[in-house]
């Protein structure tokens, strides 16, 4: 019978520590403190997080018919940082690709003497000269 | 027996917990999604050991699960809709099932949501995992993407505008007016406010609905329906294709509203609009029907040209004394109409495009003294009128009979500039004006150097300080004149050692076979020499490779002076700084036009920053590289190593170099960043890394940058 007691009050003291660690993480929360991991091993991630400080930006020139100028593409951010540069012919389509910082906001091209600035987290860059 | 009694009781509360829980004895396992869009993520997982299971979703932290919540012996209704399940744990119950996989609608565009499988039993009570321990569940995160099929505008509506204000009786009032430009989006959005409050934004995806006078009490009372308000104060009046607006509002006299005008593609009504965050803002005037203003008085002069070109030009003027001008561009001759009273025009400095005046295009509206004009044909002769303006209360006059006139004619292509290696690219904008196989060079990053940072363990994790190889990188892709990769130039620059393995590094182009590349050229001393675990290929690649492979350098440890005293090089905090050492490789892809034989040219828009794939190989083992999350290894590697220890990678699905909770070996950052000293956690260092990661990349993207609060200098070393 002694040895039921013991067996009792063991199983109730871990019950009652287990219930304490909890209430102290359920204030933790409701206090605002920050639920971000403090150390990398506890980061959990998806299996398509890509670890990336870069997006992709898709190009697509667009043709112009019966426009016969050829001129240089390019692609730069507002600091004159140029991701593209290559002799388009106007009449003739061009897709690729651009890899730019991911907190990038604003992207521009500059082409046949025409300069437009569009949105960097559009995805994809569609550039034609009209 | 009182006793006795008390401990049965006790004795079968227990075994009576032992048998709930071994009644599930597995939960759930391997949850993956797939099928992520804007608006929808499919969930699959392995069942457990329950005979069903609740999934629990909850948008940007996971679900509040407790040992009561949910409630033992309690049901839920779910719905695969986010919006329509039952509210639980702070989240909704989208699934309560036997399956293994549920579609999740209903969500928020570029968000992350959690989720949460509970097993279930419900013979014969209710029982749910989680009332025995919060944490047996199984949890994961997925972030919706940004419905990149609606981007948004990226040219606003512009002015001049005008709202005037007319009574209708008593109660109400009538707002109505225009604005000169509509921009490029599918519509815009009209929002309505106080002038004294500021500009509420439109989320995206959001439904808005118009909002009308006779739903007035509804709108305003307390019960208002918030799809017809941006935000308190910022009043949907109108959206659609328009220009011209109407529309009635309750009588305020004196009171002068603010009308934003937001562009937008997609579909308002539908929650699809994407907008663009900058508006067209004006006034209405204080209340009264309007009335005439009188005309400038003094036009503009001084009209001339500068930078003419084939098919642009800029026009400069001084300003008369009216409030705003328009600038119409004709070709070959002068502009024969004038523009109406009252009528606001629709500028663009592409020839062609903007409002038609008297058989010219109107290229500039505004208060300014110039415009760049584009889209002109060479050698063509261009007529320029500028027009003064004034706004009144809901009036626009022009002063038509000063208008001034100038003409000018573009360049021929006979006078473009000098090419003098003649490859069809002008000498200003040749990167090898005098090199006919050479054009342009781009460089990655754009703009100085990126970081790779490196544990060196795999496939055992290691102390993620990731410093036991740091180097920074950057390349120049050379390209000719038709679009060819002629030849990159690397650079890569050993900053620090934290690590005791001697570590050789190289890089992989994927996809482009090693016999594509005609030669390696290594710039100064070669870091190969003597090198054991590799051999070459004449052109300087690895042999027995599939892709081409370039190794860099042999030994890490070959490269930098390494103090005694310390355990490794330029990461112990108080170490002295040993200094940098820079490897410069040149791969060439051609030479003076020619590409190897039987292999054939490689376009850049094929040589995007993706086929870069750089890696460790560890302890001179070649069998044993590690490279960044995802990333397919080379040939040479040794696949026993995968799945060992930590490393969970699966190469059967594409699956690499991640631990089974998606962590990394490396990090790649797009800028020249400092690194932890030796045995920080990379998380005390940077200090929104962890959030940045833990979001899906969603939250701090700029994590790495410099910013207040960002870093902790204590945990970073400052060598170099």
């Amino acid at each position: 019978m002694n040895n039921l007691k013991l067996l009792l009050l063991v199983l109730l003291t871990w019950q009652l520590t287990l219930t304490s660690c909890k209430k102290t993480e359920i204030i933790k929360k409701e206090n605002g403190v920050s639920d971000a991991p403090s150390k990398f091993t506890e980061i959990k991630t998806n299996a398509n997080f890509a670890w990336s400080t870069t997006k992709k930006i898709k190009i697509e020139y667009k043709p112009t018919n019966n426009d016969t100028r050829v001129s240089v593409l390019k692609v730069e951010d507002l600091n004159g940082h140029v991701y593209l540069k290559k002799l388009q012919k106007t009449s003739e389509k061009f897709s690729g690709s651009i890899e730019v910082p991911i907190h990038l906001k604003t992207i521009k091209y500059s082409i046949a003497g025409i300069q437009k600035e569009l949105n960097a987290n559009a995805g994809v860059l569609n550039i034609e000269v009209k | 027996m009182k006793i006795k009694n008390n401990i049965l009781f006790g004795l079968l509360f227990i075994l009576s917990s032992i048998q709930s829980f071994a009644e599930i004895s597995t939960f759930a396992s391997n949850l993956t999604f797939t099928n992520i869009t804007s608006s929808s993520i499919t969930l699959n997982w392995t069942a457990g050991g329950g005979t069903k299971r609740m999934v629990i979703a909850r948008k940007s932290a996971l679900p509040a699960i407790t040992i009561s919540t949910p409630t033992f012996n309690s049901s839920y209704t779910a719905n695969s809709n986010f919006t329509l399940g039952e509210s639980l744990a702070s989240g909704k119950v989208v699934y309560f099932g036997t399956g293994t996989a549920v579609t999740v609608t209903g969500l928020d565009a570029s968000s992350s949501y959690y989720f949460s499988i509970i097993e279930v039993e419900e013979t014969p009570y209710i029982y749910y995992a989680t009332n025995e321990v919060d944490t047996w569940k199984l949890d994961g995160n997925a972030s919706t993407n940004s419905g990149s099929s609606i981007t948004a505008p990226t040219i606003i509506s512009s002015g001049p505008a005008i709202a005037t204000v007319t009574d209708i009786d008593e109660m109400s009032t009538t707002i109505s007016g225009s604005f000169a430009n509509k921009g490029n989006g599918a519509g815009r959005i009209l929002l309505l406010r106080p002038c004294n409050s500021t500009a509420r934004i439109p989320s995206d995806n959001v439904v808005k609905q118009k909002y009308s006078y006779a739903m007035h009490d509804s709108i305003f009372g307390m019960t208002r329906d918030t799809s017809y308000w941006v935000s308190n104060w910022s009043l949907v009046v109108d959206f659609g294709d328009f220009k011209n607006f109407s529309f009635t509002f309750s009588r305020m006299p004196g009171l002068q509203f603010a009308l934003d005008v937001f562009e937008y593609n997609g579909n308002v009504s539908a929650g699809t609009a994407v907008y663009n965050t900058t508006p067209l803002t004006f006034c209405t005037d204080a209340g009264s029907s309007g009335g005439s203003s009188s005309a400038p008085t003094i036009g503009a002069t001084n009209l001339n040209f500068s930078a003419v070109g084939q098919n642009s030009l800029t026009l400069n003027w001084v300003s008369g004394n009216g409030t705003s001008r328009i600038v119409v561009a004709r070709k070959s001759s002068e502009i024969n109409a004038e523009p109406t009273n009252n009528t606001p025009y629709s500028a663009n400095s592409v020839f062609g495009i903007g409002s038609n005046l008297g058989g010219g295009f109107v290229v500039y509206n505004g208060t300014g003294s110039s415009v760049n004009v584009t889209g002109l044909d060479s050698t063509s002769t261009y007529y320029f009128t500028v027009i003064e303006y004034v706004i009144g209360s809901g009036t626009i006059t022009y002063a038509s009979n000063l208008k001034t006139t100038s003409s000018t004619t573009t360049n021929g292509s006979s006078s473009s500039s000098t090419d003098s290696d003649e490859d069809g690219v002008p000498d200003e904008a040749d990167d090898y004006p005098n090199d006919a196989y050479k054009a342009f060079s781009t460089g990655y990053p754009a703009a100085g150097y990126g970081t790779m940072l490196f544990e060196d363990l795999w496939p055992g994790k290691g102390d993620y300080d990731f410093n036991d190889l740091v180097l920074n990188y950057h390349y120049d892709v050379v390209s000719d004149a038709t679009d060819k990769v002629v030849e990159v130039k690397y650079s890569f620059v050993t900053r620090a050692i934290g690590g005791s393995l001697h570590n050789g590094f190289a890089f992989q182009l994927d996809g482009i076979p090693a016999s594509s590349i005609h030669s390696v050229e290594r710039l100064g001393s070669s870091k190969v020499t003597g090198i054991s675990y590799a051999t070459f290929n004449d052109n300087g690649t690895e042999a027995n490779q599939t892709n081409a492979n370039i190794i860099v350098f042999k030994d890490a440890y070959d490269l930098l002076p390494h103090s005694s005293g310390f355990a490794f090089i330029n990461v112990e905090a108080g170490a002295p700084n040993e200094g940098t050492d820079t490897t410069q490789i040149i791969v060439r892809f051609s030479s003076n036009g020619v590409s190897p034989e039987g292999s054939s040219a490689t376009a850049i828009a094929d040589f995007t920053h993706s086929i870069f794939n750089p890696y460790l190989i560890v302890g001179q083992d070649r069998g044993k590289e590690v490279h960044k999350a995802n990333r397919v290894p080379s040939s040479l590697v040794n696949n026993n190593y995968f799945g060992q220890h930590q490393d969970n990678s699966n190469p059967a699905q594409n699956i690499y170099y991640r631990t089974s909770t998606g962590l990394p070996w490396v990090l790649d950052v797009t800028e020249s960043v400092p690194y932890a000293t030796e045995k920080t956690d990379f998380t005390e260092a940077f200090l929104k890394f962890a959030e940045w990661a833990t979001s899906g990349g969603s939250s701090y993207t700029d994590w790495y940058q410099d910013l207040s609060n960002y870093r902790n200098t204590d945990k970073i070393f400052s060598g170099n």
